[in-house]
Order: C-alpha cells, then sequence, then structure tokens
C-alpha cells in the first residue's frame, strides 16, 4: 500500500517495495530507505502526467490547412517562413510517418536544422497566369504610348521644318535688276481729249474692218457646193 | 348651212394649197439627193471654207484681244482721272467682252461641225453628210451672228462712251485752263 495515494502501486520497487515497506524502526537507514521510495514513486507519475498531456496536443495532420495568400504581379519571390512547432509534436510526426513535410532535427544543433529545413522548403513564386497577362498588356499598351509619342513628336518637329522652309521661301525678297528700273520718277500718260479721240476712232476702224464674208450664207449654199 | 359647209371646204383647200410650197421648200435639202459625186465634190468646197473660217476666227480672236486691252487701259485711265461717268464705259466694256466671248465659243463650235460635216460618209449613206451640213449651216449664221454683235458692242456702246469720255477732258482741261 502507497502512503500517498489510494490506489494500490503494484509495480515494485527497484530497491524497496513502497507497499510493503513499514518502518520498523526509526534509525537513519530506515529513514534514508523510506525517502528513497518516495522519490521513485514522485518520478513514476510525473512521467505519466507527462504522457498524458503529450497526447492532448493536436497532430499536425490535425492542424487546418492554411487559406492560399494571392501575392500581388510584380512582389519579389517571398522568403521562406519560419513555422515553430512544438518540439514534442515534431518528434510525435516523426515516430508517426516519414513522409511528413517538416523533420525532426536535434534538439542540441536547432538552428543549422531550421536553416536547412528552410533551405529545403519550396520557395513561393508569382505563378499566376493572370498576372502575366496583364504584365503583357500593361507591356503593349506602354511600347504602342511610347510609338505614337514618337510618331506624335516627329510629326510635330518635321512640320516646324516644312513651315520654317515656307516663310523662309515667302520671307526671300524678290531680286530686281537694278539696272533695267528707269533712273528717275515713272510717269503714267495722262489721257487727253485728242489721244482719247484717236484711240476711239482706231478701235472703230479696226472692228469695222473685220471681214466677215466668210460667214456669208453664200459659203454653205448648194449653189456654191453642188454648182461649178 | 350649204353655203356655210361650201365655205368650209373652199377655206381648208385654201390652206392646203397655201402651206404646200412652204413645206415642200422645207424639205427641200434633206429630201434632194445627193449624189455620190455632189457629196465629194461639196466635202471639198466645205475643206475650204473650213480653213477661211478656221483663219477668220484667228483674225477675229487677236483683234478682240487686241480691243479688249486698248479699252481696258482707257477705261483704267478714266478711273484713275476721277471721271464721273466710269460706269457708262465699264458697262460698255463688258458687253464688247460679253459678245467677244460669245462669238469665240459659237466659232468654235461651227468649226467642229464643219469638221463633222467633212468626215460624213457619201453614197448610201448621204444623209449623214446632208444632216450636218443643215446643222453647220444653222451655225455658220449663229457665228455671224456673233462676229457682228461685236462689231455692234464696240461701235454703239464702246466708241460713244470713249467719246464722251474724250469730251469731259476737254471740258475738264478747259476748266483749269480758265481757273489759272
Amino acid at each position: 500500500m502507497n502512503p500517498l495515494s489510494d490506489e494500490p502501486n503494484n509495480k515494485p520497487s527497484p530497491k524497496v517495495d513502497p507497499a510493503t515497506f513499514v518502518p520498523e524502526d526509526s534509525s537513519p537507514e530506515a529513514d534514508l530507505a523510506a525517502l528513497e521510495a518516495i522519490g521513485v514513486l514522485e518520478a513514476e507519475e510525473s512521467t505519466s502526467r507527462i504522457l498524458e498531456e503529450a497526447h492532448a496536443v493536436p497532430t499536425l495532420s490535425e492542424v487546418p490547412e492554411p487559406t492560399p495568400v494571392h501575392v500581388a504581379a510584380p512582389t519579389p519571390p517571398l522568403a521562406p517562413i519560419e513555422v515553430e512547432m512544438p518540439k514534442e509534436v515534431i518528434q510525435e510526426e516523426q515516430l508517426s510517418s516519414s513522409d511528413t513535410p517538416f523533420k525532426a532535427f536535434p534538439s542540441e544543433d536547432t538552428t543549422a536544422g531550421i536553416t536547412a529545413a528552410l533551405n529545403e522548403a519550396p520557395v513561393l513564386t508569382n505563378t499566376n497566369p493572370f498576372a502575366s497577362q496583364k504584365q503583357k498588356k500593361s507591356l503593349k499598351k506602354m511600347v504602342i504610348i511610347l510609338i505614337a509619342a514618337i510618331v506624335l513628336i516627329g510629326g510635330a518637329v518635321a512640320g516646324y521644318f516644312v513651315w520654317q522652309s515656307t516663310q523662309n521661301t515667302s520671307t526671300v525678297a524678290p531680286q530686281i535688276d537694278s539696272g533695267n528700273l528707269p533712273s528717275g520718277p515713272v510717269e503714267t500718260p495722262t489721257d487727253t481729249e485728242a489721244r482719247v479721240n484717236a484711240s476711239a476712232a482706231a478701235i472703230e476702224n479696226d472692228i469695222n474692218s473685220t471681214d466677215d464674208t466668210v460667214y456669208d450664207d453664200n459659203s454653205l449654199s448648194d449653189a456654191t457646193l453642188y454648182g461649178n | 348651212m350649204k353655203i356655210k359647209k361650201t365655205s368650209l371646204f373652199i377655206l381648208s383647200l385654201a390652206l392646203v394649197v397655201a402651206l404646200l410650197p412652204v413645206s415642200s421648200y422645207a424639205q427641200t435639202p434633206t429630201e434632194e439627193p445627193v449624189s455620190e459625186e455632189g457629196c465629194t465634190m461639196a466635202k471639198a468646197k466645205v475643206a475650204t471654207h473650213a480653213t477661211a473660217a478656221a483663219a477668220a476666227q484667228t483674225d477675229h480672236t487677236a483683234k478682240y484681244t487686241r480691243l479688249k486691252s486698248d479699252i481696258d487701259t482707257l477705261v483704267s485711265s478714266a478711273t484713275a482721272a476721277k471721271y464721273p461717268d466710269v460706269e457708262t464705259l465699264t458697262a460698255a466694256r463688258d458687253n464688247a467682252a460679253i459678245a467677244m466671248n460669245t462669238y469665240t465659243s459659237q466659232a468654235k463650235k461651227y468649226a467642229t461641225t464643219l469638221e463633222k460635216v467633212q468626215n460624213a460618209a457619201c453614197g448610201e449613206e448621204a444623209g449623214q453628210f446632208t444632216q450636218t451640213l443643215a446643222t453647220a449651216r444653222t451655225e455658220l449664221a449663229l457665228t455671224r451672228t456673233g462676229s457682228l454683235a461685236v462689231k455692234s458692242a464696240v461701235t454703239k456702246s464702246v466708241v460713244p462712251a470713249l467719246r464722251d469720255y474724250a469730251s469731259w477732258l476737254k471740258a475738264s482741261a478747259d476748266t483749269t485752263q480758265e481757273k489759272q
């Protein structure tokens, strides 16, 4: 019978059986033996408690899966995320299955182990097809805008030069041979009565001298055409 | 009633008799049969006439151009001299110019028709020759009318307007002399 617990303990003590231990006397050797038995019992109890707690912790398979994260298009590749897992869980997962994505590492070299695990972990990259299409579209737009800008600027420059050339031709002073110019002021002939009358008479004579005989009806008459 | 019927018959008969020679005269040029020999001879004469008409057209046009220039000069000087009746002179000049242009276009038409007459077929298709010849005769008359219209415009409008201008010049010169 265990003196610290109500339940009977069937496990035999390595050295002293606490159930059967009955102090016979109060000698120092007897006391020492009693203390030793108590210590053994306490150690057994703490071990069983730890095991119970370990069973209560959820396994990795029970952990809910993380929701997928949509990464923005031009962000740099994400760095591997450090996941802190309880040591006990890691140990259990290692024991239960060898296909787990996480590996248990010895506690002595924790930093080196985590680094190695992170290096082996898959790196998230931007594999979204819509993002790449958007990138292509924006690139096309940029190229079109660039070409349009170049064409506009070129047209403006060409137009400026054409305009300038036309301005130059229109502003060129006409070359005048000064040698042919009269030395003095040009006198416009003023009309006089005699001069105008002479002109009128000349015009009258000129118009009256017009020969219209060719337009006579006889030119195309039957007598002219069919006669001898 | 009988008298009325008889008079109506006589009247209609008289009308038919009166119109018969006119219709026969009008149809003479087209219905008159033209022998192939006569047609060929007529075409040769038309060709000679066409050459003369072309020379006359050139002569007339050159004369008209010269006259236009002379009249324009006088109108300009009249405007510069502040001739009060310059509008009459300008209107006369414009009318003459219109008549000259009318003549030129009509003369060109006439020359084209004369060419058609020369190219018309003789023989069995002599009708084509006589038809084009009739058209040429009509256009000959129109061309002559155009030339006469120019003569009329110049002699009856431009020349009197110029004489008026000369009179005004004399009057203004006399006034200036009197003032001096």
